[in-house]
């Protein structure tokens, strides 16, 4: 196929001017291809959220959004507030931490599923679009699905919340879902569930997946390829596996060495000392120098810029060819 | 398990209500200075475990003794000198402090409640910041104006300026980003080196667990399923329960992460619990037996305990003779 | 010092808030006015003079005179000393019963719970100036008994959002972890608790603060109120009636004066709302 299905450059996010001015994403550039699943990871306040809200067109007011977000051909970012809301639920589909935020507590989970469909697929005959519904619901291993129809959230757990969720994302067929930490509530055994889940129905799903998450092991479980953010810049990208085995980056290398290792119970836990940068810091070089226990002089002056490194692999740092 | 218990429970119960049954007949010996792990998924129990120990919610039936005391005992004959014995972390370190007090005035509480000695507790409080790399200027800050890792900080300053002898902690690093969680536990296994606490820690966390404790209690809908050191617990579990708990959980380092065991269904609720063994319901290797009889809590060869028909039974995939 | 920051604070929210600042300086107004009310009006309020009964207003009169004679700025300034003296006793007396027994029913159960409950319901099952309208029939009028019947009827009012502020802050973390420090129940209550549910206590107290003036006006308006020579703007306004086939004027300086005076307390209050209510965006 033609070019990436999901292309930004250079894309910024800032509010304020002037000395209080804050800088929430700092010029990220990101491709994606069609059927793929990219893992979005970082800590709170790295930007992962505030990212794919923008690609949603989900800016709060007073935010302004630079750059380019390429959706097939067409920039996100210059449509009007009608055409952007018309692109979601058609093309772009949007799966919450906490399903509550996008399911209504007064309207059946059946109704609300049958309306996603007519407003996807207009002119499908009522009973076509029933069927639908409950072929959804059974998709995504809710059991009995043609009397879950009728229930209302409330009556649904949180693991059924989020798989009706996954349901109206589905009968959208979108070409591209984002997944902002849609396991993160969940026990952990029902997070396993649902990852399954996500990992049977991608191969139905032509789309291509944004993954959200600040469980490495799950990213790795279900995502072909990673991007690391920073303090609103992605620091590094590539393979799945090549990056969360082998980083090249030193944020992402603090990062997977914090993931709790095998190590006896007397020898203590790896950390990242300091905290990550506020919004309204606007340093000279690199944006991670303060807690990189790698940096040196000119990091402290020169930002590095997202470079290749070997064929798939993209990373941001001054001093790559010299670490050890 | 070891010579005097830190803790000691005796076929604790807990129902709310009528029909929510939170804890079923616990029974537990925690040696003093012992480090504990409680892992489990909502309706284990084991909040309300952490609860019951620091008197926020009463036993229904059983017993429950800290440092050889009764505590329904204790709480009535001098309930703070119970507090200045055990202390708890609490979820959601943020909303635990009074959001009208600066941060110093709610360490004062501790030296007005227990009637402390002012100078000597300022100088600990001086000492505990530095440790804990808390700014002092924080004292002043309200707790809306610190950070989810400051305010569980602050948390651990009051919980140890009492000098408690067991420290529960429920979920301390819950909404923690990785890349501090690792400065908290350390934290928080230095003080109990140091101090010689007894000392709890809940999470859901498997990797957390494993990493600070020696020991791991396995929890599911109000019962230990399984008790085990938590080396062994982690190479060969013995329930079918914590055999998947732990494979839904791989680590990074793990060569494949495909080898989780999914569990079929939903977690039951503690208001309609399953007949026989209460896992029976998800369990991959349940047998008719398992929805008869509930099994009991039995010895395993390696020192730990079970409750299962057939522990064992379960294997991993992926993973071949772990 | 906490105390007087965060009063600073949240009154710099109040005029900032649209109408507030408005609002702000007219309660500023009309408390000075009934602080200083022997120093600031231009005659005595019960001085006659027959001879310029109705006179306009003029430059030795204002806002003209009344049937005797009397000068109207003068009795209305002196009404506002009683206004002000009803109202904050009013409030004071039912904010503080109101928190008691609201928080007393939060803690008891069983008879003492449901008698207060009972209580609550039975009092508000009447409006507030029958209720007044009757205890001052059966038990006379005076003022102190008439600040005890307006308060009785606004208990309920404070009681129930007291009882409800303290049932849910007793579930939260905040208050359970002061339990496990070892903080007794009466520590916890005042240092924790009262603190942390008297922010909408005190809003709903300053939103009533015009109801009160309204009942006593009304009281007084109908002779249930206060007797003369006390000069209540009820009582000004019944006065201005009687003789209103004579003079519009006193009627409409009285009820200008009423509608202003609930105006300024009622802006006030809604300001005073949005400014301590932590929804309206206190933690941005």
């Amino acid at each position: 196929m033609a070019g990436p299905l999901l292309e930004i450059s250079d894309l910024r996010l800032s509010a304020g001017s002037g000395k209080g001015a804050a800088a929430i994403l700092r010029g990220i550039d990101l491709a994606l291809a069609r059927g793929r699943i990219l893992g979005i990871v970082g800590e709170s306040g790295s930007g992962k959220s505030s990212l794919v809200n923008t690609i949603m067109g989900l800016t709060p007011p007073g935010l302004r959004a630079e750059g380019r977000i390429v959706l097939a051909g067409e920039d996100l970012l210059g449509l009007s507030p009608v055409r952007m809301r018309a692109l979601r639920g058609h093309r772009l589909a949007m799966i919450f931490q906490d399903p509550m935020t996008a399911l209504n507590p007064v309207f059946r989970i059946g109704t609300q599923l049958v309306d996603v469909i007519r407003n996807r697929h207009p002119g499908t005959v009522p009973a076509a679009v029933e069927a639908m519904a409950v072929e959804a619901l059974g998709r995504v291993g809710l059991p009995d699905p043609g009397r879950r129809m009728r229930d209302y959230p409330g009556q649904l757990s949180g693991g059924m919340r989020q798989r009706v969720m996954i349901a109206m994302a589905l009968v959208c067929r979108p070409e591209l879902l984002i997944a902002d930490e849609p396991t993160t509530a969940l026990d952990a055994t029902i997070e396993a569930q649902i990852i399954d889940l996500l990992r049977r129905l991608r191969h139905d799903f032509q789309g291509s997946i944004i993954f959200i998450s600040h469980n490495l092991g799950t990213v790795m479980q279900l995502c072909d390829e990673v991007a690391v953010l920073y303090g609103g810049h992605l620091v590094e990208s590539g393979p799945v596996r090549a990056v969360l085995r082998r980083p090249l980056h030193p944020y992402t290398r603090a990062l997977v060495g914090c993931e709790i290792d095998d190590r006896p119970v007397d020898a203590p836990l790896a950390f990242i000392p300091g905290k990550v940068p506020e919004t309204t810091e606007r340093p000279g070089g690199c944006i991670f120098a303060d807690r990189c226990a790698y940096a040196a002089a000119p990091c402290r002056t020169t930002a590095p810029r997202l470079a290749a490194q070997g064929d798939d692999r993209r990373a941001a740092c001054l001093r790559l060819g010299e670490l050890p | 398990m070891t010579a005097s218990p830190g803790i000691r429970l005796g076929a604790l119960s807990v129902t709310f209500g009528r029909a929510i049954r939170a804890l079923d007949r616990v029974t537990l010996e925690v040696g003093e200075g012992e480090t504990v792990g409680i892992v489990g998924e909502s309706g284990s129990g084991k909040s309300t475990l952490c609860r019951t120990l620091v008197g926020l919610t009463r036993p229904t039936a059983g017993e429950v003794e800290v440092l050889g005391e009764p505590v329904t005992v204790a709480l009535r004959r001098d309930p703070r000198g119970y507090r200045r014995r055990i202390q708890m972390l609490m979820q959601d370190a943020v909303a635990t402090l009074s959001p009208r007090m600066t941060i110093g005035r709610l360490l004062a509480e501790a030296v007005a409640i227990h009637g402390l000695d002012r100078d000597e507790t300022e100088e600990r409080i001086r000492s505990f910041l530095g440790r804990l790399r808390l700014p002092p200027s924080i004292l002043g800050r309200y707790p809306h104006e610190i950070s989810g890792g400051q305010a569980r900080r602050i948390g651990v300053i009051r919980a140890l300026l009492l000098r408690p002898r067991v420290l529960v902690a429920d979920e301390p690093t819950a909404g923690l980003d990785v890349s501090v969680q690792g400065e908290l536990l350390n934290l928080l296994m230095e003080f109990q080196r140091e101090l010689d606490l007894t000392f709890m820690i809940v999470s859901h966390n498997l990797h957390v667990i494993k990493r600070v404790t020696r020991r791991t209690l396995v929890m599911y809908l109000g019962q230990i399923v399984e008790d085990a050191p938590t080396r062994d617990l982690f190479a060969r579990p013995a329930h079918p329960y914590a055999t998947a708990l732990i494979s839904t959980n791989p680590l990074l380092a793990a060569e494949d992460g495909g080898g989780a065991i999914i569990l079929r269904g939903e977690i039951p609720s503690n208001a309609a619990l399953p007949p026989g063994c209460r896992f029976h319901t998800r369990c991959p290797v349940a047998r008719p037996v398992c929805a008869e009889t509930m099994p009991e809590l039995e010895p395993t060869a390696a020192g730990g305990q079970v409750r299962c028909h057939f522990p064992g039974t379960l294997a991993r995939p992926g993973t071949g003779a772990a | 010092m906490h105390a007087a920051a965060a009063l600073a604070a949240t009154l710099g929210r109040v005029v900032r808030h649209p109408g507030g600042a408005f609002g702000a300086g007219l309660v500023l107004l009309i408390l000075l006015t009934a602080i200083l009310a022997p120093g600031i009006a231009p005659h005595d309020p019960n001085r006659l003079d027959v001879v310029s009964a109705f006179a306009p207003p003029s430059g030795g009169h204002w806002l003209g005179t009344d049937q005797l004679g009397r000068d109207l700025l003068s009795r209305h300034i002196f009404g506002t000393r009683i206004a002000m003296a009803v109202a904050l006793s009013v409030i004071a007396i039912a904010l503080a019963a109101g928190m008691l027994l609201g928080v007393l029913s939060a803690y008891t159960s069983g008879p003492v719970e449901r008698a207060i409950l009972v209580a609550f319901d039975s009092i508000s099952s009447f409006p507030s100036v029958i209720l007044a309208m009757a205890a001052v029939a059966v038990l006379g009028s005076s003022m102190p008994m008439l600040i005890v019947v307006i308060a009785t009827s606004l208990i309920p009012h404070y009681g129930r959002v007291a009882r409800a502020q303290v049932l849910s802050a007793r579930n939260e973390p905040y208050v359970e972890a002061e339990q496990v420090l070892g903080a007794s129940g009466v520590r916890i209550l005042l240092a924790h608790i009262v603190p942390n549910i008297i922010a909408p206590l005190i809003v709903i107290a300053s939103l009533d603060i015009p109801v009160v003036i309204a009942i006593e006006a009304s009281l007084s308006f109908l002779g249930l109120g206060l007797r003369p020579p006390l000069t209540s703007w009820g009582g000004l306004l019944q006065d201005g009636y009687q003789n209103l086939a004579r003079s519009a004027l006193p009627v409409m300086v009285s009820s200008g004066v009423l509608a202003v005076a609930t105006l300024a307390f009622t802006m006030f209050g809604e300001a005073l709302r949005h400014a301590i209510d932590p929804r309206s965006g206190r933690r941005a």
